[in-house]
């Protein structure tokens, strides 16, 4: 089967928004850009079984949420890291112009549960709507919410005693 | 109103509000730390309410900007040229293939 001109034309207006959706799940820049080459070669490999005019943006999204994962659980088992010290250095080198308001956030996103951290970004960066963004996860769309939600609380938490922390080093 | 003055470093954190309980020095100054500090004071005075059984997914501000400043910087940079040239590659294997 021939990809059609409208295929290709979309794939390349979303790498912007492939490319930000990779960072903001594995906080490295180079790992994003590789996770958006992979989910470009899949997708391309998998035109075909894409129903032209539905959500092209959530299925790209979709196929780099999942290469995302299936390279986590492949790295952890390639390191041997059962204590997930893989996931402790997401967001660790952040990028350097970046404010320390940013690197609080960054810090907080990488202890996230991977479902809380995926769920926030989605909905509360990507501007996808609950529903698409539980589409993308194949979770219900109340799931969806929930997960949300306590990332949202955690987030919270987090960002909180960090600050508070932050005033008394400061006092 | 109350200050709280550095040693040395010259800062000054200003309180907004007064200190009513123990805990209220803290929450103070997690209150002057965050962006868009009301927003997050009403939220997080809420979040017990919320935390068990109601889903009350809203993104509040103070987070919701945080996480799109993260976002955005990347998906305001222009496009690497290698994805360009890895779609030219694509469409050419595709050609070859016929």
């Amino acid at each position: 089967m021939t990809v059609p001109d409208q295929f290709r034309e979309d794939l390349l207006e979303a790498i912007p928004s492939l490319r930000a959706f990779g960072y903001s799940l594995c906080g490295n820049a180079t790992r994003a850009d590789d996770l958006v080459q992979e989910t470009m070669v899949k997708a391309w490999a998998n035109a075909a079984s894409f129903q032209p005019g539905t959500n092209q943006r959530a299925w790209l999204f979709t196929i780099l949420r999942n290469e995302f994962y299936s390279q986590m659980r492949k790295k952890k088992r390639e390191v041997e890291d059962p204590e997930g010290h893989f996931e402790a250095s997401l967001f660790e080198k952040g990028r350097q112009e970046s404010h320390l308001e940013l690197q609080d956030m960054k810090r907080a996103l990488a202890t996230l549960p991977d479902d809380q951290r995926e769920a926030i970004i989605l909905v509360g960066a990507s501007g996808m709507s609950y529903e698409e963004a539980a589409t993308i996860c194949d979770v219900a769309t109340g799931t969806m919410k929930s997960r949300v939600s306590r990332a949202r609380s955690r987030l919270e938490e987090l960002l909180g005693e960090t600050s508070s922390e932050l005033s008394q080093a400061a006092g | 109103m109350e200050q709280v003055n550095n040693n040395g470093g010259g800062m000054t954190v200003e309180t907004r509000y007064p200190t009513m309980h123990g805990s209220g020095f803290r929450v103070t100054h997690r209150m002057t730390s965050v962006n868009n500090g009301r927003t997050y004071m009403s939220d997080q005075s809420k979040k017990s309410e919320d935390d068990n059984h109601r889903i009350d997914p809203v993104v509040p501000e103070a987070i919701g900007k945080q996480l799109k400043r993260i976002y955005d910087k990347v998906a305001d940079e222009p496009v690497p040229d290698r994805f360009s040239a890895l779609l030219d590659q694509l469409a050419k294997q595709e050609q070859d293939k016929k």
